[in-house]
Formats: structure tokens, C-alpha cells, sequence
């Protein structure tokens, strides 16, 4: 059976997952988006971290060093989300995505 | 993104829609059930790596796991944040953009207490990583941290950092790991497999090498643009917004 | 006995590593970046083929790295379809190298904004290579984490290739193909930890071994499914596809049409290995429903376009749906499905990249690639006319080419099981390939004189290399033994 605190952060790491999905769908802005897209992230690892613990007994490194590598992946996609949404937003003055659906398409 | 601050419209978007937020409390469901399901459980890996722990060089379980069971998930990790270093720098302009004014008295000699000693807590974060929490990554994130102070007070020690040195350092640790691994192939060895008697000093030194490489390639994605000598400066312009090449 | 035959073995590795290592020599070299860059390219094309050579002779293997083995370490797998997939980015890889050569060169020279062109090939050498060494990891890799960060790695180059152009709309679409990718990777990542949690390993082999239908693992498939289709664009997500790819530099187009996308499936199509047996038919078919839509949306799509790199974006979107009609008769077949679907994938690769690279060298030349102001290509760029019709027709499935190979393979399948629906879809898609394609080539081979800027010279490499692929799609059609055998090396 599955204790009580790895029935509390799993479920927190899981609920934060959603909620960063709910910001990346419907946020407009790209700042948003770019932060919304770390929650998820940050859920995931939590979920990891979660199941390192799952028995109780014996702590597993393995999700411990999986999450460590995580972290520096999403740092480094993170960096690079936001060059790049620094350069859509000087290049085409832009910050929502929805308003050029339409002409980033027609090109 | 300064200029990203919400009007009072676009703030209204923001909202889940009905349909969206059925469609997510629906997901939340599943997973929890997937997760809270009873059924097949695994205990993990935690058995398996006590009895090899001995082999690995270090006695942290993360570290060994990290640097030795798994050390190619962490060469591909260094690649990950040099690639992140490559196309920052692919996006803007060579050259630095900040004018800020000079920081204060106060917080230029907080700065020149601080960073020292953050290079010094680094250092102990990978001394303790072979034991204990600790290693490259922490290392390098305080490092990196060091760094980032110094671009945002535009300190005087960051202009008299050479600037072709910050490439060399962002390549160094990917090197070295590969130098690493080839290394034991030419000896008759496995691809990263370590000389036993070694293989705690080599996991040491490849964590050094990382951390400073780290702490470079976390600053220089801080300055978000490759810092260049001045008469290859000249020249180079912002393109405009409207001009692209294919047309 | 062990030692001497990881030595061996270590041929393994080298696909991985010395992308890796002239990536760095190719950052390091700030100006010239193009010499390290073809260099690379080279030794990677050569390290592909010895492991090729290296598996024929010897079987598929397994290798531990850093001498450890699953659970607790990372393997690499050398078998008939990781090989083969290795064996098409290295010759596709190459053309587009060599073509790349020649494309800056080209722009370059051009002047005007030679500076910007510069900086361009200065980001692209350790890009595409760092790409390169990350689809070779993803192919060979045995451990599911570290898919999870050669995807990663495989997605955060392709954004950044795709970013090099500095129009807006390209920069824009990278963006979305960023958070695109983001999602797909996180997903699968919880995926994984789903799966971790439930078998206790991370080893692909060893958990579809002992794979059976739990909620833990039916959330782990949905959530690895999800994110490896939002990845590869199949129908319902294929949104990010068209502008990403339209709006890239040349080469980068030809990357991720030809390559890119298949690395993702690839993947998918190894999980869904294991997942198939587990949901049966019902999956297969809502998975080639997916698929059949795909084909004739995307085909229809693309004979609606205006742009010929749209046009072409847009064929890719059709033709993944044939990536993924193959699962029912997958289920169901014997392995006759699977080699039909790898057959495809490798043709697709080598006509697609072809035809992105002809698109580009027009659009160099012309200064536009508008599909109405395209008359009288034929007579300034007739290799690269060429080039574009041939690709086009391994496209159709016309006979003889690798395309007409694979869709003979499908409808033989089809056929036999009995599966009306999907020859269907096939047919309709195969008309409406015909369509579009006889609609952009008829416009380039027609002897009127249509609108551009005046006579640019393009480099020799980019119109013959795109002839090469062309030509191996085409050769595709007459040797397709060789690979089929290649294939067959047991998993």
C-alpha cells in the first residue's frame, strides 16, 4: 500500500504536471507558456523523486540521478525558449502566439 | 519580455476554458489512477547498486550513479547544455547589450565578498559529492550563479576575463568526458569504463572539469549572447525586423 | 572471453561520438567552421557503415557501457532496424553536408548580407552534427531514460536549426516547435516514470519482455504514445509541422523532413512493438484512422499551397500517415509489415530530402518560390529539375523506385489481409500525391520564362547532391533485397 507522503507529493507532482498542460494550452503569452512548460517539468521530477521513495525502506538513487540530469535538460530548453522568445518578440514585435497564427502560416 | 505586461484583455484569455478544464480534471484522474492502482510494483534498483557500490570509486549512491552506472546519460547531459550554449548564441547578435548603470559601493563590494566565497562553497559541494549530496551539477550551479552576478553588475573582473577563454571553457568538460571514455577504449577497456584502482580519482576530476564547464555555459546562457572582441564588433548590426534573406 | 568482445563491439559507439567530438571542432573553429563541419560529416557516414559491416558480419549485440550492464547500467543495441535507420541518416546526412557546403557558399558569395550568411554557417556545423550524434544515440539506445535525453537533445538542435533563418515567420515557428517538443518530451518523460515504477528497470528489451495491461502501464503507453506523435506530427498535431519546416534554411529543411520526423517514429514504432499485443487490433486501427486521415489531409493541403517548400512541408505531414497505417497489418501479419514500413521510411527519407534540397536551390536561384512564377526552371537548373521530378516520383510510388517498393509491400499486405479500407486510403493518396506533384513539376518544366532576380549561379555540390539522393530513392527500387536483409538481422 502506498503511504501517505508518497500519496501526497505523487499526487502533487501529477496535479502540477496538469496544471502546467492547462497554462501551456491556454496561456497566450510565450513567457507563460515558457513557465507553464517548467511547472510540468517540475511535476514530473517531483513524481520521480516520489517514486525513488515509493517502499519506504530503501532509498533508489536511480530516479535521484534521473532527475538531477532532468534539471539540467530543462534548464538548458528553458534557455533556449527564452532567446528565443526574446527574438520573435524583437523580430516580429510579437508576444502571443495566437495573433500570427494566421501570417506566420501564409508564408 | 519587459514588454510582455498583460492588458487588462489579454488577461481574460488567460482562463481555462470549460471544455479544456473537463478535458484536464479528466487527465488528473487517470493518471492518479495509474498511479494509485494497485497492482505490480517494482523495488527498484536500490538493492542491485548497494552490492556494486563497492566497484564504482565513490560511496554517494547518486554520484555513483551518475558518474560511473550511468555516466553516459551525463556525457549526453554536458552535450545538452553545450548545444543549449550553441544555439542561444545562434539566436542574438554577438556583442552585449547591457547598459546598466554601475552598481553602488555597497553592491560592488557585496559582490567581491560573494563570489569568492560561492566559488569556495562550489568547491566544497564537489570535494562533498563523493560522500554525500553534492557533485558537479550543485558545484557548477553555484559557479554559474558567481557568474550571473557578476553580468548583472557589469563587475569590472568580467572585462578582464578573456573573452575566447569563455569557449574554451564551455568545450572543456564535454572534451574531457569524451576523453574520458576513448581513453578506456584505447586501453582494451569498455566505452567509459573506468581502471578500477582509478576510478575514483578520474570520477573527481571529470566532476571538477564539469563543474567549472557547467558554471561557464550557465553564465554565458545567463548573457544570452556570445561576447566578442571589438573589431569583429564592427559591423555587425541588428538585423531588422522585416528584412529576411530568402526574398 | 567478455573483454575481447567489447572491444569489438565498440564499433557501436563511434556513430555517437565523433558527431560529438567535430561538433566541438567545429565550434571551436569560429571561422571556419564548414572544413570540421564536412569533416564530420564524412567520419560519421564512414563510422555508420563499418557498424553496418560490423552487424552483418557478426549478428545484432548488445553493449554495456562503462562495462555495465541492465538493470543498472546503459546498453546499446546494434539490430536490423537500429542500423538500418543509422545507415539513412548517414547517406542522407551526408548529401545534405555536402549540400550545406555548398549552399553557404553559394549565399555567401551572393553578398550583400554576407555577414549574417557567415554567422548562419557558424551556428549550422555544430548543430547539425550535435542532431547527427543525437539520432544515432536515439537509434542504437536500449534504455528509455536515455531516449528521453537524446529526444531532448535531437529537439533542442532541430529548434535551433530551424531558428537560423531570421525571417520572422521561421522564428515564430521555431518557437512553436519548441513548446511542441517540450510537451512531447515531458510527457514521455512521465511516461517512463510510470514504467520505472511498475517494472524496476530502464532497459526497453527487459520491460517489453515482461509487459502485461495494468493502469500504471496503460498510462505510461497513452502518455509515451502522446508525446512521440506530437513529435513525429502525426494528423491531430501536425499544426507545428508546415511553417517549421517551410520556413527553415535549405538544408535544415531537408534535416527535418528527411531525418528529424523519423527518429521520432522509429521510437514510437519500437514501443508500439511491445504495446501492440497488449491492446490488439482495436489500437492498430485507431491508429492507421490517425494515419489514413493524415495522408488526405495533408495531401490535400499540399496541393493547396501556393509555395513550393510549403507544398513540399505539407507532402510530409501526408506521408507520415503512411508511417503510421502499418500498425493493423502489423498486428495482425507476420513480419512482412514491418519491413514494408522501414522500406518506406528510407525511400521517404532519401526523395523527401532530395526534393527539399532541389526547393531550396531554387529558391536561391529565383529569389522566391512561388508555384505559379516558377515556369522555365528547367532550362537554368536542369539537374536540379531533375532532381525534385525524380523524388517526386518515388512520392507516387511509381515504379521503379523505393516508394513503388514500399507501396507494393503495403497493398500486398493489405491484400492478403483482407483490409479494404486502408487500400482505399491508399489509392486516394497516391491520386492526390500524383496531383500536387504534377502540379509544382509541370509549372517547373515548362519552357515559358517566369519571374525571378536575374542569373545567380549556384554552386555545382547543391545540384548534384540533391541528384544523389534522388537517385539512391530511385536506386532503392532495384536492390531492395539488401536492405530487406539488413532488416531482417534479429532484434
Amino acid at each position: 500500500m502506498i503511504s501517505t507522503p508518497a500519496l501526497v507529493y505523487g499526487l502533487t507532482g501529477l496535479l502540477l504536471f496538469v496544471v502546467g498542460l492547462a497554462g501551456l494550452i491556454s496561456c497566450a503569452q510565450l513567457l507563460r507558456k515558457i513557465l507553464a512548460a517548467n511547472i510540468m517539468a517540475s511535476g514530473v521530477f517531483l513524481f520521480l523523486v516520489t517514486i525513488a521513495h515509493g517502499r519506504g525502506i530503501v532509498i533508489d538513487p536511480v530516479p535521484h540521478a534521473m532527475v538531477l540530469t532532468g534539471i539540467v535538460v530543462s534548464v538548458s530548453s528553458t534557455a533556449v525558449a527564452l532567446a528565443l522568445a526574446c527574438r520573435v518578440q524583437e523580430t516580429a514585435n510579437i508576444h502571443d502566439l495566437r495573433k500570427i497564427r494566421a501570417r506566420g502560416d501564409e508564408r | 519580455m519587459r514588454g510582455s505586461d498583460s492588458t487588462g484583455q489579454s488577461r481574460g484569455r488567460g482562463l481555462v476554458s470549460p471544455v479544456h478544464l473537463v478535458m484536464l480534471i479528466g487527465l488528473f484522474t487517470a493518471l492518479s489512477w495509474g498511479y494509485l492502482a494497485p497492482g505490480l510494483e517494482s523495488s527498484g534498483l536500490a538493492h542491485r547498486l548497494d552490492a556494486s557500490l563497492v566497484d564504482s570509486g565513490v560511496e554517494s549512491r547518486v554520484t555513483a550513479v551518475l558518474l560511473n552506472f550511468r555516466a553516459y546519460d551525463t556525457l549526453l547531459e554536458c552535450f545538452v547544455l553545450f548545444l543549449g550554449v550553441v544555439a542561444v548564441w545562434s539566436l542574438r547578435p554577438v556583442g552585449s547589450d547591457r547598459h546598466d548603470p554601475p552598481p553602488g559601493l555597497i553592491l560592488s563590494s557585496l559582490v567581491r565578498l560573494l563570489v569568492p566565497l560561492m566559488v569556495l562553497v562550489g568547491g566544497y559541494l564537489l570535494w562533498a559529492g563523493s560522500n554525500q549530496a553534492g557533485g558537479a551539477f550543485q558545484a557548477g550551479a553555484i559557479v554559474g550563479g558567481a557568474g550571473v552576478l557578476l553580468l548583472l553588475t557589469s563587475s569590472p573582473l568580467l572585462s578582464a576575463f578573456p573573452k575566447g577563454l569563455l569557449s574554451w571553457g564551455i568545450c572543456l568538460g564535454p572534451f574531457f568526458f569524451l576523453l574520458v571514455a576513448v581513453i578506456a577504449l584505447g586501453q582494451g577497456r569498455n566505452f567509459m569504463e573506468y581502471r578500477r584502482e582509478m576510478a575514483a580519482m578520474t570520477i573527481v576530476a571529470l566532476e571538477a572539469v564539469a563543474a567549472l564547464s557547467i558554471g561557464l555555459s550557465l553564465a554565458a546562457l545567463f548573457g544570452g549572447r556570445r561576447p566578442e572582441a571589438h573589431q569583429e564588433m564592427a559591423g555587425q548590426d541588428e538585423p531588422s525586423p522585416g528584412e529576411g534573406e530568402e526574398r | 572471453m567478455m573483454g575481447l568482445l567489447s572491444v569489438s563491439d565498440c564499433w557501436i559507439i563511434w556513430p555517437v561520438i565523433l558527431p560529438l567530438f567535430w561538433a566541438l571542432v567545429a565550434f571551436w573553429a569560429k571561422q571556419q567552421p564548414r572544413l570540421p563541419g564536412l569533416l564530420g560529416a564524412l567520419v560519421t557516414s564512414l563510422a555508420s557503415g563499418a557498424l553496418c559491416w560490423k552487424m552483418v558480419r557478426h549478428g545484432a549485440f548488445r553493449y554495456g557501457l562503462g562495462g555495465w550492464y541492465p538493470p543498472l547500467g546503459i546498453s546499446l543495441r546494434a539490430d536490423g532496424p537500429a542500423v538500418l535507420m543509422v545507415l539513412m541518416t548517414a547517406v542522407t546526412g551526408f548529401a545534405i553536408s555536402i549540400y550545406a557546403g555548398g549552399y553557404f557558399q553559394s549565399r555567401i558569395a551572393m553578398g550583400g548580407q554576407g555577414r549574417r550568411q557567415i554567422v548562419q554557417e557558424r551556428s549550422f556545423w555544430p548543430l547539425w552534427l550535435l542532431l547527427w550524434a543525437a539520432m544515432n544515440g536515439l537509434f542504437l539506445s536500449a534504455d528509455i531514460f536515455n531516449i528521453y535525453v537524446t529526444l531532448e537533445l535531437v529537439a533542442l538542435s532541430s529548434v535551433g536549426l530551424t531558428a537560423l533563418s531570421a525571417k520572422p515567420p521561421s522564428q515564430v515557428a521555431a518557437m512553436r516547435y519548441l513548446l511542441v517538443s517540450l510537451l512531447g518530451s515531458l510527457s514521455f518523460l512521465l511516461g517512463v516514470a510510470f514504467l520505472y515504477k511498475t517494472y524496476g528497470t530502464l532497459d526497453l528489451a527487459t520491460i517489453q519482455a515482461a509487459l502485461c495491461l495494468s493502469p500504471p502501464v496503460a498510462m505510461a503507453m497513452a502518455l509515451i504514445s502522446v508525446g512521440l506523435m506530437l513529435k513525429t506530427a502525426l494528423f491531430p498535431f501536425h499544426f507545428w509541422l508546415p511553417p517549421a519546416h517551410a520556413n527553415a534554411l535549405a538544408p535544415v529543411s531537408a534535416i527535418l523532413s528527411g531525418l528529424v520526423i523519423k527518429g521520432s517514429w522509429y521510437l514510437f514504432f519500437r514501443f508500439w512493438q511491445g504495446f501492440l499485443p497488449l491492446v490488439g487490433e482495436g489500437g492498430g486501427a485507431f491508429l492507421a484512422a490517425l494515419g489514413g486521415a493524415a495522408i488526405i489531409w495533408g495531401a490535400f493541403q499540399a496541393f493547396c499551397q501556393q509555395r513550393l517548400k510549403m507544398l513540399v512541408a505539407y507532402s510530409t505531414v501526408a506521408q507520415v500517415g503512411y508511417l503510421f497505417i502499418i500498425f493493423p497489418l502489423i498486428a495482425t501479419g507476420a513480419g512482412q509489415g514491418t519491413s514494408a514500413v522501414f522500406y518506406f521510411a528510407i525511400s521517404h527519407s532519401c526523395a523527401k530530402a532530395a526534393m527539399f534540397l532541389a526547393a531550396g536551390t531554387i529558391f536561391v536561384q529565383r529569389g522566391h518560390d512561388r508555384i505559379n512564377d516558377l515556369d522555365g526552371v528547367r532550362q537554368v537548373l536542369p539537374i536540379t529539375t531533375f532532381a525534385f521530378a525524380l523524388g517526386g516520383l518515388s512520392l507516387m510510388g511509381l515504379p521503379p523506385s523505393g516508394g513503388f517498393i514500399a507501396k507494393y509491400m503495403y497493398l500486398s499486405q493489405a491484400f492478403s489481409q483482407a483490409k479494404w479500407w486502408l487500400v482505399l486510403i491508399m489509392v486516394v493518396g497516391s491520386g492526390l500525391t500524383a496531383a500536387y506533384i504534377c502540379r509544382a513539376v509541370s509549372h517547373i518544366l515548362s519552357a515559358q520564362k517566369g519571374e525571378g532576380r536575374g542569373p545567380v549561379v549556384v554552386a555545382a555540390s547543391m545540384e548534384w547532391s540533391a541528384l544523389a539522393l534522388a537517385l539512391v530513392a530511385i536506386l532503392l527500387g532495384f536492390i531492395a533485397p539488401v536492405p530487406l536483409a539488413l532488416l531482417g538481422v534479429a532484434g
